[in-house]
């Protein structure tokens, strides 16, 4: 079953008076489990179309469709709280909250909307559940440490780790490894791949490094807002 | 032989004169006594024309270094019953003034432009000199003559008045007026209080005569409860011309001032 | 939760801003707290004081016209007044009869103005125990002309127990007056305002006055309960006025210009001269300023005292007949009130400058943060935060500032304010001091008020920021630089 549809979908923007098409009529469907990766050059659409199944924007035309919801269709409240349920967020600059420590920015998501009234047995199954995260992507050491006292690729062993923390069942990562050297980049992606077999998480990526292409089992390639490849490997 | 003649008939009329004074001294009564103060009080009181003059205070107490001078001109008006007085001295009170019309008493603070209402039985500041002290004199009217003797006040023959207040609110209960026999010119008056302790003793050592008016050109007033306190005042450059009618006013004070 | 822990995080992360905007809270905060609490002292200091002084909260005086006309302060027989003061059901803890001279000590050559306080030494415990003698005592020895001289006043006379002492006064009339007395004590100068009084016997002072043994001149009641002043004024107003002749009490809308003398049934309204020295409870009305009101304030504390010989009353009272009236400490307190109500409004006026002032400052402050933090917004805002969290995140911030600004400055200002009460003040009026220091009195609404206000005022001024921030579009603002 398809987890994420979209249906001919198109998205414009207004740069001044013009229209700028960005998005020119894309279908396609990411399975449960996929380690999707959407590729293409900077301006080709790949942004627009993960921002749109993050949730974060709305079709110009056709449909989205997250976790069985169109999201045309949601006020912001219910957005939010479908990226809130569903989805984890990887960024290419990590975008740690500066003023909380590692632990604190991992702990973060579990703490938005009602987290005031989670019983202590739930709290307690989200700090092991934390610890655990930590520990998976080796930062123990660093667990009081705030975001700047750490490396890059530290930093987005953070953001994996705070993706994760809800247990979603779609990760989006932008460009995960834009900011970091190759050998980082390259861990980085081992261990979302790695969690993508232990956990069965969806995670749906945009890049343009050949090296991550390589690792997906399905890749979009993208061009001038049209797709212009849909491959699914070992299929 | 001419001379002793001349001599015998002089000896003759002053023992007469003598006689006749005396038999009038001795002949005298209390309400003419009265009728003496009265004198007293119109020979200072200038009804018919206007009175100006530069009054000098010289204060000592024993709590000063040096005596403190204070120095006015006054301006009076007693057909009104109307009296200014402007501060000379000392510097600091320069332009105070003070305005008098019946029983009623305003002085003038030339810093804070204000006009207070005083009493006429409060001492002018710093001094024994009472504000009813610089008006014309009323007793006659103030005091009833309840005795008297006769007696010496330094070289002169005098009668010693007992007065007695007509009423309560007379500034002294009591006093003992000092009047020369001779010419009905008080010399000392001493004021009592109402437990009949002397609060206070005026003297009047110097007079000057201008027309039928006697002016007390000096006048020492010496406070009896603390010794050592006593005011000088003494009165000079006396005018008796007329003072245009704007002097007696606030308007006059403030004007002063600018 | 996260939102509160995350605004307290922002508070702290740019210290430096942060702080100088706390600072500005503070100051107002500061400024305002330690005024109200200094005022309230100067009010509950003066309040005690003439409560002391005058040994009560109500005060009756009588006025009497003479055969010439003059007006003089007398009360002759106390009995209507009692019976009146039974009959109105007030609760009183004591009622005192006092007299009041002002005139001047002598001793050899020395002399010093002093007031005189006549009282009946039998009735007043609390007077006593007020006077720590330094020297001498209260009852052996008392004779009809003893007298008690503050410290001060014994070393300037260089007197001591036993010592004769003249004191010139004027009578009710007017008239000059001497007496003696005999030292009888020495009060211990305790820089309390009623130390700068003499006291001696209600008879003694009396005659002195030229009044009769057992005349006085007011009648002082000392009520049970304070705050009960004005209600038992009214009733003792009324009672008093269904048999005897009373003056209107002025009320506080028409305090200058005349007052209503009832006369059991008739009306009569009659004019008060207003200031000056006969200028009576009208004079506390006339306040033109600061000036204006010191100078009333003596003339109506001069009254109460009954030293200035007449209080304002009817000049159409007939022969021998007495007119009463009645004040209150809180009569008294309107001239002090005035001031204090002065000074409070030109506290609060630079308070409410300096509160706009700040707000513009926060304002400034969060559109800045906005800008900084767009991109953090957007995280947050992806990573599940609602609109309504995020406006909360920024509003917190502003609480958390308006609420340590304006704590830190309460604190300082109770610091300074206890701080100041050790030091012994000199120059200010003993009036507004407990024993020669000021008092600082917490007045808790007010500072409830200062504390709402000021984190009310910081959430007005962030909101329109913050709610900017919470309507950012989470795809631009992650687009976003910052």
């Amino acid at each position: 079953m398809a987890i994420v549809t979209l249906d001919n979908v198109k998205k414009n923007y207004m740069l001044g008076t013009t229209q700028v098409p960005a998005v020119r009529g894309v279908s396609f469907e990411i399975e449960k489990g996929d380690f999707i990766s959407i590729a293409g050059p900077s301006g080709s659409g790949k942004s627009t179309i993960l921002n749109m199944i993050g949730c974060m924007d709305t079709p110009s035309e056709g449909t989205v469709i997250v976790n069985g919801k169109d999201i045309s269709q949601l006020n912001d409240y219910q957005t939010t709280m479908l990226r809130h349920e569903t989805i984890g967020f990887i960024f290419q600059s990590f975008n740690l909250i500066p003023v909380l420590n590692v632990y604190e920015n991992i702990e973060f998501p579990l703490l938005l909307g009602k987290a005031g009234t989670k019983s202590s047995e739930i709290k307690k199954q989200n700090k092991e559940w934390i610890e655990y995260l930590i520990a998976e992507v080796g930062l123990e050491r660093w667990i009081h440490h705030k975001s700047n006292e750490l490396s890059g690729g530290q930093r987005q062993r953070v953001a994996i780790a705070r993706a994760l923390v809800t247990k979603p069942t779609i990760v989006l990562a932008d460009e995960p490894t834009a900011n970091l050297d190759s050998k980082t980049g390259e861990e980085v992606i081992e261990l979302m791949k790695k969690i993508n077999h232990e956990m069965d998480t969806t995670f749906i990526f945009s890049t343009h490094d050949a090296t991550v292409v390589g690792i997906a089992d399905h890749v979009i390639r993208l061009k001038d807002g049209l797709i212009t490849e849909n491959i699914r490997k070992g299929a | 032989m001419m001379n002793t003649f001349k001599f015998a008939r002089r000896l003759l009329l002053a023992t007469a004169f003598f006689t006749i004074t005396s038999a009038s001294a001795f002949a005298i009564t209390n309400e003419e006594l009265q009728e003496k103060l009265s004198l007293s009080d119109y020979r200072a009181t200038f009804s018919g024309s206007d009175f100006q003059a530069t009054i000098k205070m010289v204060s000592t107490d024993p709590t000063f270094t040096e005596p403190k001078v204070r120095e006015y001109t006054q301006f009076r008006r007693d057909g009104n019953d109307a009296m200014v007085m402007v501060t000379l001295l000392p510097e600091v009170d320069k332009g105070q003034g003070k305005l008098r019309i019946d029983e009623n008493m305003w002085s003038y603070d030339p810093e804070s432009r204000n006009f207070t209402h005083t009493t006429l039985k409060e001492n002018i500041e710093g001094t024994d000199v009472k504000n009813n002290d610089m008006k014309k004199p009323t007793i006659a009217t103030d005091y009833t003559v309840v005795g008297f003797k006769e007696g010496k006040l330094g070289a002169f023959d005098v009668y010693i008045i007992d007065l007695k207040a007509v009423n309560e609110e007379v500034p002294y209960a009591f006093q003992k007026a000092y009047m020369r026999k001779d010419n009905f010119v008080l010399l000392m008056i001493q004021s009592y209080s109402l437990t009949d302790r002397l609060l206070r003793t005026t003297y009047y050592p110097t007079y000057s005569k201008i027309d039928d008016k006697y002016i007390a050109t000096t006048t020492i007033y010496k406070d009896e409860l603390v010794a050592g306190k006593q005011t000088t005042v003494t009165m000079f450059n006396i005018s008796l011309a007329p003072i245009p009618d704007t002097v007696f006013s606030k308007a006059y004070i403030e004007k002063i001032n600018k | 939760m996260i939102v509160r822990q995350i605004a307290l995080r922002n508070v702290l992360r740019q210290k430096r801003r942060s702080l100088l905007l706390i600072a500005a809270i503070a100051f107002g905060a500061f400024a305002i707290t330690l005024l109200t609490g200094i005022t309230g002292g100067i009010e509950g200091n003066t309040r005690g004081n003439l409560t002391n002084l005058y040994g009560g909260h109500l005060y009756i005086r009588g006025v009497e016209r003479l055969e010439t006309g003059t007006l003089i302060q007398v009360i002759r027989d106390e009995t209507p007044l009692v019976a009146a003061i039974d009959e109105a059901g007030i609760e009183v803890e004591s009622v005192l009869k006092r007299t009041s001279i002002r005139g001047s000590l002598i001793m050899g050559s020395f002399e010093s103005s002093a007031t005189i306080m006549g009282v009946d030494w039998k009735e007043e415990a609390l007077l006593k125990e007020r006077l720590p003698l330094v020297s001498g005592s209260f009852d052996s020895g008392m004779a009809e002309n003893s007298i008690i001289i503050p410290e001060k006043l014994a070393l300037k006379l260089k007197a001591e127990v036993g010592d004769e002492i003249l004191a010139r006064m004027t009578t009710v009339t007017n008239q000059n007056n001497v007496v003696n007395f005999i030292v009888a004590g020495i009060a211990k100068d305790t820089s309390d305002y009623a130390d700068a009084y003499s006291y001696a016997d209600l008879d003694y002072t009396a005659k002195a006055l030229n009044l009769q043994p057992g005349e006085f001149q007011s009648l002082n009641i000392l009520l049970k309960d304070a705050d009960s002043t004005d209600a038992a004024a009214a009733i003792l107003q009324e009672t008093m006025a269904k048999t005897l002749t009373v003056s209107v009490r002025p009320t506080t809308t028409d305090p200058t210009t005349s007052t209503t003398v009832a006369t059991g049934g008739e009306t009569v309204t009659s004019p008060v001269p207003a200031t000056g020295k006969t200028g009576g409870m009208g004079g506390m009305g006339g306040m033109g300023g600061m000036g204006g009101g010191m100078s009333s304030l003596r003339s109506s504390l001069g009254t109460v005292a009954g030293v200035s010989g007449v209080p304002g009353a009817t000049t159409d009272a007939a022969v021998g007949k007495p007119i009463y009236s009645i004040s209150t400490i809180n009569d008294m307190m309107k001239t002090v009130d005035n001031l204090l109500s002065i000074l409070d409004s030109i506290g609060k006026a630079a308070f409410g400058i300096l509160l706009v002032i700040t707000m513009v400052g926060i304002g400034n402050t969060f559109r800045m943060m906005l800008l900084e933090r767009t991109k953090e917004i957007g995280t947050m805002r992806a990573l599940g935060m609602q609109r309504k969290e995020v406006l909360w995140v920024f509003l917190y911030e502003a609480i958390f500032l308006g609420l340590a600004g304006s704590l830190a400055g309460i604190l300082l200002a109770f610091v300074i304010g206890f701080a100041s009460q050790l030091l012994p003040m000199s120059g200010i009026n003993s009036l507004f001091l407990l024993r020669g220091h000021i008092s600082f009195v917490i007045d808790y609404v007010m500072v409830a008020i200062v504390l709402a206000s000021l984190i009310a005022l910081s959430v007005i001024a962030a909101f329109s920021p913050s709610r900017r921030a919470s309507l950012l579009d989470p795809a631009a603002a992650l687009r976003s630089t910052h």
